[in-house]
């Protein structure tokens, strides 16, 4: 159930009052849909959806209903910040014999390079997380540690996008559609896919990340900005009295209605209408969603909210925890750009950079699971820290690592993941992933089990083919139950 | 597939004549030349037969003896005699690739050895016969129902002939009687006219097209309606489109997935010109699809002196062959792996587009469901190859000033060599005559200028002349004090000349501007064609194994797909007789496509009869537009279908008297919303039997121009380059205002707005402008609140809403506020954005809310005319939102 209050005769009373006084005048239609459906608001699918059920999904028992991930691009270095290799500070400086794949140029000495960063253990389970992550570390008991990530290229745009969509080319649905298209979605006045971007701008792929590829339109990720206008043309492009948007809107219900009523067999017609009030609902939603005047002081203090360092990425953290409060199915928090590049592109001056960005994210992560955890949320989320790929071992140009692809970490935490949990190793020097290794095509596998669906029976037909996410023929995917509680 | 030939491989043995024997008596003028059993078996037993010639020969191949040797294994024929390019057996060894790994490779002189055996014929001292290849698809693949040639199907009789007006509505209607059913009751007139004007052009009829239908009371009036907008330019431009959706056009390079990065190759627009013109002159569509394909193999584009206006333009039509995201536009993306990408998906245009197979998965293997196995594919592939030609591999872009590129001058050499030298000529003319302005204004500016020195105390005059004359930044201080004071007195600014030319300086002035304006306007200029045309050698085209270039397998001859020919034979291509300088392969392909009474052109026609069908009804006859194989849905009605691609075929394949026969039937002209439908709801709920027209929702671009239609702003214009957009920081996608070559360029149709892989201007975006990666056959239609909130928020709609109010208002008298004033001015809307009059009870509701936001725009301060303008503002705006403006009934 969405945590909206659907009973409670207060709530429903503040709610009218809001939208019969919202400025924008939008609130009529809102009011409209939402006396028809108060009590209603659980699960309503889209009725104009056009895709038989039977391919959606094959589902089993959900642990999961709602995903946020945050999404590091860039590349965060594994070595400095998840995955503590002694071999590699006691060999500091000598030249590997490994022969390692690179991208740019600038590594060719091979010369090994410890963490300047130090690891210590955390909880119960002793988990070790390096100093650059205090906060995450500090919830070392609650998180399932994925130290054998690998992805299939080297290149950001092409490995975010493997890791979105498991594919490298472009345009092919990203995950937040395929989970949208599988569940469907669970509120009546947000989309089920929503991201959360800087707000300075687009990192390296642009809308990219959250493409609907070839599914239906419906699936695509909407942008929620977390300045300004929440939504593209949610706000009127020029003032309009409430009052005469109000005779608009109610006149536009009143002739829609009247046609119709000719094609009483066709849902679109039904649907457009009801898509005018879900717009309205949006603008009321969203903006509520915005505003975070309502949160206590100390949920502030604890994203940081008031603080330069953590505030941008802290209250797209809290949006996204009010997103999933909102029945929100999947949202995606962009990590805050740097420059126009990824912070955690660390081709050089790594320390400095890593020093930078990991506290502007560190404290705002674990705020967010925290959250979730005290309001009940996190067993029915999953929230997944990740890059893309991680970095070498070696030097490149004496103060940074380049890509690398053999291996990264990743951290998954809530929606049925073990706790206190490190699944699988790298090699001696972090450049392989050596034990129990996932790929990207069974980190999908294993999400989509927690959220209740079948990887093998997700698809949807396009060009001939039934696709799906992790093309289980091609890609050998399986669900990785040891990383599940 | 696979299983198939692991089991029972069926070899046709050839009955040769003595002359194709191989081997025989020993030919004293041959016995130089290498045999078999002399020299080529001691190679083989040494470094093969551990493998292939043991009791189970590895992959069935057994290389003991000449006849096993042809006749090869599991991966086909092994060695073609004459042909070592084409022998796999050469590649493998000259390659390395066998003997595998960990065995020793076979010495240069040993490869030579085979190579020249083969080159030689292949001689051999046992008889032996080639066979001829083996049917790679077994006869049952090729039952399938669109791999048959055409049936004729009889037109059939039916029993209630008041519904039958043309050939079509009798195959429809005979469908209808046999489940029970009927059509539904005509529509009428004004529904009729928008629906047809908006299938055909893509926008609501305006006021005066309407005027002019609705009062054509004379028998005729439908089809003269029909022939007249079959007849306008902007026929082209909406079913252009539809062609373009094909070809998967798009104005941009490479992967375009950066928003505010548009990259695109000069002229490369031509190509979208090209198809609005064909489909507009009707050019048989044969014809068309031979030019797309080979255009450059129809024209000896190369030797031509001067080109023709029908070289460019068959050179303009290959851009059809150069729609495929190619990323070698920026050197790191020249390497070979992405030539691979460009081959596989033009091949994903040419089958999916042209065949309605998708046939992509026998890249990598046989494919699962449909009779391709993987050497069709690269047969198939080979056809590309002599163009795309890995080895000879031509950039898509200029990044640099060494590459040389994948487009040509649409001038010839010599042409481009005479317009460099006229212009230079012309250059020097321009030159020589500014020389004579700058000279008489010289004089004249002396003059003046003496008379001003003269005003100079003469002791210091000439030191002033001097320090001006100097440097300024080395004048010395006595210098820059002389400067000071008179630079700006002795200055000779233009208009002081203007003022001082007499009347003869100023006639040889103004006789010079002429002549250089003129030279100016003679001045010639050529672009670009982004062409396909073969480059390089041609080289051996290899199956490759899991679609990897890396790991070539058997070498393959150009041909077609088996299952669309009769015999293996037919399957192998013979190149079309072209000019010199290029392979036939591509022509050859094309004339096979289109060649009548064949399996091929069924398919073709099928799939193209199929899309015109879908462009009018919404639905193919065949659901699966794109998906004509097993995968896809078979046809509603396959006879109805046979013969209209029947049809199309005897009227020389043009496309309008196709659409005509389909438009003047009594099936298109029916209600999308019948009386009496409470059967036909419960019998055929998906309407696959057509009892009714089904309603539509206007796609991407018609959303956009109908818009403009109604506000009367639609810039109907024919051509030219893609109208720019940009993208800003907020997500919103515009049109670029501050890059048009025209402010109106702001309103021309969709068609002419830069097209991109994955950015289309917001209102065409939130209402499904496909993001086509290699070729789309049906539209989206998906209804989502960002369409909402684009329509009511959004300031296109809003700006529309004003035009559209400006146009309904010209003509209305200002200020007044009786009923019979405001009733106009809703008339005057329903007219143009719906075409149709608005009944007492819209009316009612409509007046009932001019009248109310009028009081309110009075109340808030507005003076009469203002507030009644805003208030008619504000019903336009509600109008053009309403679902019956974005639907088509």
């Amino acid at each position: 159930m969405p945590a909206v209050p659907s009973s409670a005769n207060t709530a429903n009373f503040s709610r009218r009052r809001l939208l019969e006084t919202s400025s924008l005048g939008f609130g009529w239609l809102a009011l409209k849909g939402l006396l028809a459906d108060e009590n209603s608001l659980a699960r309503a699918d889209d009725p104009s959806r056009p895709i038989d059920s039977e391919r959606r999904a094959g589902q089993h028992f959900p642990a999961a209903r709602s995903v946020i991930l945050l999404n590091m691009v860039g590349g965060p270095s594994q070595v400095d910040l998840f995955d503590p290799k002694p071999v590699l500070n006691k060999f500091h400086g000598r030249t590997a014999s490994e022969t390692f794949e690179t991208l740019q140029p600038g590594s060719e000495s091979k010369t090994l390079v410890r963490t300047p960063f130090s690891f210590r253990r955390h909880g119960e389970c002793g988990m070790e997380i390096s100093s650059m992550l205090p906060h995450l570390a500090g919830l070392a008991d609650e998180i399932c540690l994925v130290r054998s990530m690998f992805s299939a290229n080297n290149n950001h745009p092409q490995a975010q996008r493997f890791l979105q969509s498991g594919k490298v080319v472009p345009n092919w649905p990203t995950l937040g559609a395929w989970v949208s298209y599988g569940l469907g979605t669970e509120n009546r006045s947000m989309p089920a896919f929503v991201v959360l971007r800087d707000p300075k701008g687009y990192t390296d792929g642009g809308t990219n990340h959250w493409s609907n590829g070839w599914l239906p339109a419906i699936y695509r990720g909407t942008e929620i900005r977390s300045e300004g206008d929440a939504v593209l043309n949610l706000k009127p492009s020029r003032q309009v009295a409430p009052e005469v948007r109000r005779r608009n809107l109610a006149l536009l219900d009143a002739l829609n209605n009247r046609r119709r009523r000719l094609y009483p067999d066709d849902s679109r017609l039904e649907s457009r209408i009801r898509n005018y009030e879900l717009a309205a609902r949006m603008q009321v939603s969203a903006e509520r969603l915005l505003d975070l005047d309502g949160e206590t002081k100390a949920t502030r203090d604890l994203y940081g909210l008031d603080n330069e360092t953590t505030a941008d990425f802290g209250r797209r953290c809290l949006m996204a925890r009010r997103m999933v409060e909102h029945g929100v199915r999947f949202v995606e928090v962009m990590v805050t750009v740097a420059n126009g590049s990824s912070p955690f592109d660390s081709h050089s001056n790594l320390e400095p950079g890593l020093k930078k960005i990991c506290p502007r994210v560190d404290r705002p992560s674990a705020a967010l699971i925290r959250d979730l955890k005290q309001r009940g949320l996190l067993d029915s989320t999953i929230v997944i820290w990740t890059g893309e790929f991680g970095r070498l071992p070696i030097s490149q140009n004496g103060t940074g690592r380049d890509h690398n692809r053999n291996a990264f970490s990743t951290v998954i935490c809530g929606g049925g993941f073990r706790r206190g949990h490190v699944h699988g190793a790298t090699d001696e020097i972090g450049y392989r992933s050596v034990d129990d290794p996932v790929s990207v095509h069974d980190f999908h596998a294993t999400l989509l089990h927690q959220l209740g669906i079948d990887h093998h029976r997700l698809s949807f037909p396009h060009n001939g083919r039934d696709e799906r996410l992790t093309d289980p023929e091609v890609n050998d995917s399986r669900v990785v139950r040891k990383m599940l509680a | 597939m696979l299983s198939r030939l692991l089991m029972g491989p069926v070899f046709l043995l050839l009955v040769l004549t003595p002359s194709f024997l191989f081997g025989g008596p020993p030919d004293v003028d041959r016995t130089h030349r290498l045999r078999f059993e002399r020299d080529v078996l001691p190679i083989l037993a040494r470094h093969c037969h551990e493998c292939h010639g043991a009791k189970a020969p590895k992959r069935g191949l057994d290389l003991r003896g000449i006849r096993s040797l042809v006749d090869g294994g599991q991966s086909g024929v092994i060695a073609v005699p004459g042909k070592p390019g084409q022998s796999y057996l050469f590649q493998m060894v000259r390659r390395q690739t066998m003997p595998p790994r960990g065995k020793a490779k076979l010495s240069k002189a040993e490869v030579e050895t085979i190579r020249s055996w083969i080159a030689g014929g292949m001689l051999a001292d046992t008889p032996y016969t080639i066979p001829q290849p083996r049917d790679l698809v077994g006869p049952g693949d090729r039952q399938h129902w669109s791999f048959q040639r055409l049936s004729r199907p009889t037109v059939p009789v039916v029993n209630s002939s008041s519904d039958v007006v043309t050939a079509v509505d009798a195959f429809v209607q005979t469908r209808l009687e046999m489940a029970g059913l009927g059509m539904a009751e005509p529509a009428d007139r004004a529904t009729l006219l928008r629906r047809v004007v908006l299938d055909l052009l893509g926008r609501p009829p305006f006021p005066a097209e309407q005027d002019r239908f609705l009062s054509d009371s004379m028998p005729g009036a439908w089809q003269r309606q029909v022939d007249r907008l079959l007849a306008s330019p902007e026929f082209g431009q909406r079913f252009g489109r539809h062609w373009l959706d094909v070809a998967g056009y798009a104005d941009t390079v490479g992967f375009d997935h950066v928003p505010t990065q548009v990259i695109m190759t000069e002229g490369k627009w031509r190509y979208r010109d090209y198809v609005i013109d064909a489909i507009n002159a009707d050019h048989r569509f044969d014809h068309f699809l031979h030019e797309q394909l080979a255009g450059d193999e129809l024209v000896d584009w190369k030797r031509a002196d001067h080109y023709t206006p029908e070289i460019v333009r068959n050179l303009v039509a290959t851009g059809f062959m150069r729609t495929a995201r190619d990323q070698t536009h920026e050197s790191v993306g020249v390497i070979t792996p992405n030539y691979y990408e460009v081959l596989f998906e033009t091949m994903d245009v040419v089958t999916g587009g042209l065949l309605g197979l998708s046939i992509k998965c026998a890249r990598c293997h046989d494919h699962k469901f449909d009779a391709v196995p993987q050497q069709d594919y690269y047969r198939l592939m080979a056809t590309l190859m002599t163009s795309y030609n890995p080895a000879d591999w031509r950039p898509v872009y200029r990044f640099d000033a060494k590459v040389n590129e994948r487009s040509i001058f649409d001038v010839s050499k010599t042409t481009r060599r005479e317009i460099d030298d006229e212009n230079v000529r012309r250059d020097r003319a321009i030159d020589s005559q500014q020389k004579r302005i700058k000279a008489v204004r010289g004089t004249a500016g002396s003059r003046i200028l003496a008379v001003k020195r003269a005003a100079v105390p003469e002791p210091i005059r000439a030191d002033v002349v001097a320090a001006i004359a100097a440097d300024p930044k080395n004048r010395s201080p006595v210098e820059k004090y002389l400067a000071g004071r008179f630079e700006k007195l002795l200055k000779v600014v233009d208009a002081e000349i203007d003022g001082e030319l007499v009347a003869k300086e100023k006639a040889t002035i103004a006789l010079a501007e002429e002549t250089i304006g003129d030279l100016q306007q003679q001045r010639r200029g050529y672009g670009r064609i982004q062409a396909l045309f073969d480059v390089g050698k041609v080289s051996t085209t290899f199956v490759l194994r899991r679609g990897d270039f890396r790991y070539p397998g058997i070498p393959v001859a150009p041909g077609y797909p088996s299952v669309l020919c009769d015999t293996p034979g037919q399957s192998v291509m013979t190149p079309a007789k072209v000019p010199a300088g290029t392979s036939g392969r591509r022509l050859a392909l094309a004339r096979w496509l289109t060649r009548p009474q064949t399996r091929a052109s069924a398919l073709v026609t099928r799939v193209l009869v199929n899309r015109f069908w879908q462009a009018l009804f919404g639905k193919g006859l065949v659901r699966t537009s794109g998906e004509f194989g097993v995968q896809g849905t078979p046809p509603t009605h396959p006879l109805l279908l046979d013969w209209l691609a029947g049809e199309f075929q005897r009227h020389d394949w043009q496309v309008k008297p196709l659409l005509r026969l389909l438009l003047v039937s009594r099936v298109y002209r029916q209600s999308s919303r019948p009386v009496d439908s409470n059967r036909a709801r419960q019998v055929d709920p998906g309407n696959r039997l057509l009892w009714k027209m089904p309603l539509r929702r206007l796609e991407s671009e018609a959303v956009r121009d109908s818009l403009l239609a109604v506000s009367s702003r639609l810039d109907r214009s024919l051509g030219g380059p893609p109208v720019p957009q940009s993208a800003h920081s907020d997500g919103r996608i515009t049109i670029n205002a501050e890059a048009l070559k025209r402010p109106f360029d702001r309103w021309r149709r969709s068609v002419y707005l830069v097209t991109r892989r994955g950015y289309a201007v917001t209102v065409l975006d939130v209402f499904d402008q496909p993001s086509i990666l290699t070729t789309c056959s049906r539209r989206e239609a998906s209804a989502v609140p960002l369409q909402s909130l684009t329509m009511i928020n959004g300031p296109f709609a809003d700006e529309r809403a004003r035009g559209l109010a400006e146009a309904v208002l010209s003509g209305a008298r200002a200020g007044a506020d009786d009923r019979f004033q405001s009733d106009r001015v809703i008339q005057a809307v329903y007219r143009r954005a719906l075409c149709r009059r608005a009944d007492i009870e819209e009316l009612r509701l409509c007046r009932a809310a001019l009248q109310a936001q009028r009081k309110s725009f009075l109340a808030a301060g507005r003076d009469e005319m203002q507030s009644m303008r805003q208030a008619v503002v504000e019903l336009c705006h509600t109008i053009l939102n309403t679902s019956e403006f974005l639907y088509r009934e």
